[in-house]
């Protein structure tokens, strides 16, 4: 397939991915764009790709968490220089614009991350194959992973947000 | 066969088997109450996460913006190799006219033009440009031509 062809069936989709995982639609689109860059240096350099819907994810999911990182060691720089001010970094403050979804995000974030990315990754409607490889995770653990992800979620959501989604 | 376990019904709900397995255990769900009950459990579960999900989902129809393609390879070595010299280029040049510059000339006048403080009934100790001066031109014989108040 060519490039043009995948950038215009995957953008969307990713952009859609990133807005879940709670990323500004500005710094979405500026990964997502860098994903793809890097998409077209491997076609470049003749890589050929099984998945690359796979492939893509993969990397805007380590994108965003060098991002994150790097933005959290910024924020515990600026934190340590200001002592007292030791809030937790909080994305959803800041670009959320309905209420619930700023509880959606809420209860994402009491997940562990890699089960996050799961749940995120299965509503994008991937298969476990490609969310074992955007993952890298064993392709053979995605279905037990699911499901304890699923349990923890509607745990999270028994216990503290029962009220709203009913 | 025998019951399913939770994995396998998720995996039968997303369709992650052949077909032919997809048709076994479609065929043991009908027959088996307790694996018929899981299954439903597990289907309400996936519809309560895209109900979930679907919450999170805005500006769908965001328009795609160009990819910015790279520069191509081939142009970026020739711009590699162009701009050492076009900055040697630009530096020579720029020499060239520092020194081809018209500069002002200051010549020494000629030995005919003297110029002399005025000191009659003037303070000399003044301030240099509050001093009257007396401009006299003579000539080689030291005969003044013309006297020039300042």
């Amino acid at each position: 397939m060519p490039f043009n062809e995948i950038y215009h069936t995957h953008y969307r989709e990713l952009r859609r991915f990133g807005r879940q995982f709670n990323i500004s639609p500005e710094l979405t689109e500026d990964l997502i764009q860098e994903t793809f860059l890097r998409f077209y240096l491997e076609l470049k350099n003749k890589v050929v790709f099984d998945n690359p819907r796979a492939w893509l994810y993969k990397v805007l999911i380590n994108l965003f968490k060098t991002h994150l990182a790097k933005e959290k060691r910024a924020m515990n720089n600026i934190a340590s220089l200001k002592a007292g001010m030791n809030k937790p970094f909080d994305l959803h403050e800041e670009f959320v614009i309905s209420e619930k979804q700023k509880i959606v995000f809420k209860m994402l974030e009491q997940l562990p991350e890699r089960d996050k990315t799961l749940l995120l990754l299965y509503h994008s409607g991937l298969s476990y194959s490609e969310m074992a490889e955007a993952m890298a995770i064993n392709p053979s653990s995605i279905g037990t992973m699911l499901v304890r992800a699923i349990a923890k979620l509607k745990n999270e959501l028994k216990t503290r947000y029962h009220e709203m989604f009913e | 066969m025998k019951c399913l376990s939770r994995e396998e019904i998720q995996k039968f709900i997303d369709r992650e088997y052949t077909p032919a397995e997809q048709d076994e255990i479609l065929q043991h769900l009908q027959g088996c109450r307790e694996c018929s009950a899981l299954h439903a459990r597990a289907e309400s579960d996936k519809a309560l996460i895209q109900q979930l999900f679907s919450v999170l989902e805005s500006d769908e129809n965001v328009p795609i913006p160009e990819f910015q393609r790279p520069f191509p390879e081939r142009k970026r070595r020739v711009l590699w190799i162009l701009a050492p010299v076009v900055a040697a280029a630009s530096i020579g040049v720029f020499l060239l006219l520092q020194t081809h510059k018209e500069r002002p000339v200051y010549e020494i006048p000629g030995p005919e033009m003297f110029m002399y403080e005025y000191q009659q009934g003037k303070d000399l100790n003044e301030v240099w440009h509050e001093k009257g001066r007396i401009l006299l031109i003579q000539d080689q014989q030291g005969k003044t031509i013309q006297p020039v108040i300042i």
